[in-house]
């Protein structure tokens, strides 16, 4: 089914290539096309050129990049040019899809792209129970803390949000069953399709897709009163003070962004002064030395390391 | 008396004969403005909800009558398929296999083959643009149906008639 998905935005050309290498797609994490160059995936952490014929790499061409952009928009360019301003299109299954090529600017600012030449397919993973060593630190008398996952990029803070929402909606051993509202501005949390949401969020689950995050937290807060509200890579000035307000509107907040540790977040403008302030209660670093998704510690408000990765389960630093 | 009854028939054929005629273009013109409301529909789908043209064909597919009904259906459902060609390719090919033998006149059908050069891009504007001018097309066919329209129902009865009369005349 997932490789379905997946194969059914590429070009026929590449979807029989892939077909024939017989992939195992839980371990495809990225796809490539750059025009007129060899088509490379990332699979299993390594990149992995595909043979059109022995020893002769298979070249991408200008049909190739055609093709697969009527497919990932199906055939409605038009109704993906907020997205394309961003420079990715998330497909069903919130596989995201890069695009690179030239910029129209309008008035100083982003307004399309044309003469796409690479396009990059990064792979939504879905891995139920990838959150379970997380819950013991991020809950007290089954109740959350506010949490912050910060996680360089493809190190899995998506997939990692998506499964604690999927078990704080339907209740685990740790925090009894919650409604969680999720401001999906990119798709990749619920990889909805039509509305509905294709990746397991659970049973108490609100989804609002597509829409800008601070927009999205304030009409939740007002529209389907969640006791918790999770939200992927914020960043933006408006994002952290929508943040900051459901955070006083008794809601509990998920939150995911890119950042390598700690410090270097609080060295972030606007967000930084959020962790000066100990808004957040618990702080989730991410990395992939060994695999990724790997935990590299878990701190409290006063970034006192309650877990550290390379330790067995539930030791305290 | 059996040519009494033969000439009755063959009367009686001619009128039909013009009375079908006329009905042909009533249909004509019924299938117009139902085709117009069907792009309003596609129009305000396209502006206002950015929907992707397959969920707006199998939106407006499940609350029209055939053979709309089957052509945005199927159109949808090809779309969604990816398997291969252009969205022009799939739109001429798809009228062709389903608007044919409709009522829709034959320039109506080469224009509405044309429109579907023009959808699918990726400028919003462009679409709504390449939409309101196939429905001022349209509106243009349609303004030009009605007015002649009655003119020529009642040409067609009286050819019926008279037709009728001169075969009858002629073979007595």
């Amino acid at each position: 089914m997932r490789g379905d998905t997946i194969l059914n935005i590429l070009p026929r050309s590449i979807r029989l290539l892939l077909k024939k290498e017989r992939l195992d797609f839980s371990l495809l994490q990225e796809i490539k096309l750059r025009m007129y160059r060899p088509l490379l995936l990332v699979y299993g952490g390594e990149e992995l050129f595909v043979d059109r014929v022995r020893g002769e790499p298979y070249i991408v061409t200008k049909e190739d990049i055609k093709e697969m952009l009527d497919y990932i928009s199906r055939y409605s360019l038009y109704a993906y040019e907020q997205e394309m301003k961003q420079g990715f299109i998330t497909v069903e299954g919130g596989h995201r899809i890069g695009m690179a090529g030239q910029v129209i600017v309008d008035g100083g600012r982003v307004k399309n792209m044309k003469y796409i030449s690479s396009v990059n397919v990064r792979m939504s993973h879905e891995i139920l129970g990838c959150a379970d060593k997380v819950f013991p630190y991020i809950t007290r008398q089954r109740q959350l803390y506010h949490t912050l996952i910060i996680s360089p990029p493809r190190c899995g803070k998506t997939t990692l949000l998506r499964d604690m929402i999927r078990q704080i909606s339907d209740g685990n051993s740790y925090v009894r069953g919650k409604t969680v509202g999720v401001v999906d501005e990119r798709s990749e949390i619920g990889g909805c399709y039509m509305g509905v949401a294709q990746n397991h969020l659970g049973i108490r689950t609100d989804i609002l897709d597509g829409c800008p995050k601070a927009e999205g937290m304030i009409m939740l807060i007002r529209s389907m009163g969640p006791e918790i509200i999770a939200v992927d890579e914020i960043g933006a000035q408006e994002d952290v003070h929508a943040v900051a307000y459901a955070m006083h509107c008794g809601c509990k907040l998920i939150a995911t962004v890119h950042g390598a540790s700690v410090e270097e977040i609080k060295r972030k403008p606007v967000l930084g002064g959020m962790l000066l302030e100990k808004c957040f209660e618990r702080y989730i670093v991410l990395g992939n030395d060994e695999k990724i998704g790997d935990i590299l510690g878990i701190y409290d408000r006063n970034e006192t390391c309650i877990f550290q990765g390379n330790q067995t389960e539930k030791e305290v630093c | 008396m059996l040519k009494a009854a033969g000439s009755i028939l063959v009367f009686g054929a001619a009128v039909l004969l013009g009375e079908w005629k006329a009905t042909e273009l009533r249909e004509q013109y019924a299938q117009l403005e139902y085709v117009r409301q069907l792009f309003y529909i596609l129009q305000s789908e396209i502006r206002y909800a950015r929907s992707p043209l397959n969920e707006i064909f199998s939106y407006i597919g499940n609350s029209v009558r055939e053979p709309y009904k089957t052509w945005l259906l199927e159109l949808g459902r090809k779309l969604e398929g990816r398997n291969g060609g252009t969205f022009a390719d799939l739109w001429k090919t798809s009228i062709g296999e389903h608007l044919a033998a409709s009522a829709l006149p034959e320039n109506e059908l080469l224009r509405l083959e044309e429109l579907g050069e023009r959808l699918g891009l990726a400028d919003l504007e462009l679409q709504i643009r390449a939409v309101e001018l196939y429905l001022t097309q349209l509106d243009a066919s349609i303004l030009e149906i009605r007015k002649d329209m009655k003119i020529k129902i009642r040409l067609y009865h009286c050819l019926g008639i008279m037709g009728g009369l001169l075969i009858v005349i002629l073979l007595l």
